[in-house]
């Protein structure tokens, strides 16, 4: 799902829907914005593919967490604009918090000595 | 979860504008990825190749997205549908007769349904139908008779196994309300015939057995409710109307509840039975 240069970094599902809904937390934006934004912000680390980042959108539009409208971009196209909606701020806040935990406790485990 | 279904149901009624709406988003995305790599110095026929390879399988991602929108298998009984309209109507005498026999079948099946349901599989709107039973004369040719009203009396007054018996018989006569004549159906009834059913009039009284006793003297009547509702618009002042019939004078003394009209069909009138026809 994500690429770092020859290197295949597989995100699970949820983690995908996290970002996207995070990117969204700043700013309504369309697809192409979110998927540079993320790259941009993750040094490169985190590259979405079309194939996965578009049915995860329609996914979360339709779970109802993000809306869409179409509105001209910055290079005056006609593009699907998509915002976070209130349900989508609680989800983003619940997810993240796990996601913290989650990481938090795999460090300790892996930190080990 | 009400989002949810109003999501699909669009996804699935706006069909066309929705893949448009797909389309042009993916094709949005490949551009600004063409424009990128146009911008870091390749040739624009080497961007869309390049865009292309990124992109992977439009179709697939399009798949993906359809499957994401869910309902995808009311999707295709939706366009299987109109793919077999379409077929239809380009052999529309097969339609025809398709149609026409399965109008047929089921107008036939309603039609015998609703008559068996009216006449036999609706309990009698009356107390206890079960323990009803009906006696007919059979006579000798195996034609149905009828009963003289001495042989009901004999049955009534020595019968052992009834708790009551009451005689009914149907006839046509013509009455007239100060002048204005009609025919209605109207049945003839010993008095016992309404506490034998078991009715509470709707209004007024219903025949008792003392309505027997005196033959000839102001006989009376009780009318059914439809026949109340229709002639008189359910007007209260109905009871102690007369109308006479045959020369003699009838008193409206009740009418019977909303659910029952009568044994036969369609009968509005009920009069006992002691009134003395007059041979036809």
């Amino acid at each position: 799902m994500g690429k770092m240069a020859h290197e295949r970094i597989d995100l699970p599902q949820g983690t995908l829907d996290l970002l996207i809904l995070k990117t969204l937390a700043l700013e309504p934006q369309h697809g192409w914005a979110i998927s540079e934004r993320i790259q941009q912000i993750s040094s490169n680390v985190l590259q979405i593919q079309q194939g996965s980042l578009y049915p995860a959108l329609h996914r979360l539009e339709r779970r109802g967490w993000i809306k869409a409208h179409w509105g001209v971009s910055e290079n005056s196209r006609r593009a699907k604009y998509y915002e976070l909606t209130k349900s989508g701020r609680k989800q983003l806040e619940t997810e993240a918090g796990a996601w913290r935990k989650l990481s938090a406790a795999m460090a300790q485990v892996l930190d080990m000595a | 979860m009400l989002h949810d279904l109003l999501y699909c149901l669009r996804s699935l009624v706006r069909r066309n504008a929705v893949e448009d709406e797909l389309d042009d988003e993916l094709r949005f995305h490949f551009e600004q990825q063409v424009q990128k790599h146009v911008r870091s110095g390749r040739t624009r026929a080497e961007a869309v190749r390049q865009a292309r390879l990124m992109f992977g399988g439009i179709e697939q991602v399009k798949e993906e997205c359809r499957d994401a929108r869910g309902m995808r298998w009311l999707e295709d009984l939706w366009m299987d549908l109109r793919y077999a309209l379409r077929t239809l109507r380009r052999s529309p005498v097969f339609l025809a007769v398709a149609v026409l026999s399965l109008a047929l079948g089921i107008g036939a099946n309603s039609a015998i349904f609703s008559l068996i349901d009216a006449v036999m599989l609706r309990a009698m709107p009356v107390q206890e139908p079960e323990r009803l039973a009906q006696f007919e004369v059979i006579r000798a040719d195996s034609n149905r008779g009828s009963f003289s009203y001495q042989l009901f009396t004999y049955f009534r007054e020595h019968s052992q196994s009834f708790t009551d018996i009451f005689a009914d018989t149907s006839v046509q006569p013509e009455i007239a309300f100060k002048g204005a004549e009609e025919r209605v159906n109207a049945e003839l009834v010993s008095g016992s015939y309404h506490s034998v059913l078991g009715l509470e009039p709707a209004a007024g009284r219903l025949l008792n057995p003392n309505d027997d006793r005196a033959p000839g003297v102001s006989p009376v009547a009780v009318i059914s409710y439809r026949y109340w509702k229709r002639r008189f618009a359910l007007d209260p002042g109905v009871i102690g109307r007369s109308f006479t019939l045959n020369g003699s004078v009838f008193t409206i003394i009740g009418v019977t509840p909303k659910e029952f009209s009568a044994l036969s069909r369609g009968a509005i009138l009920k009069l006992p039975s002691l009134y003395r026809w007059p041979a036809r």
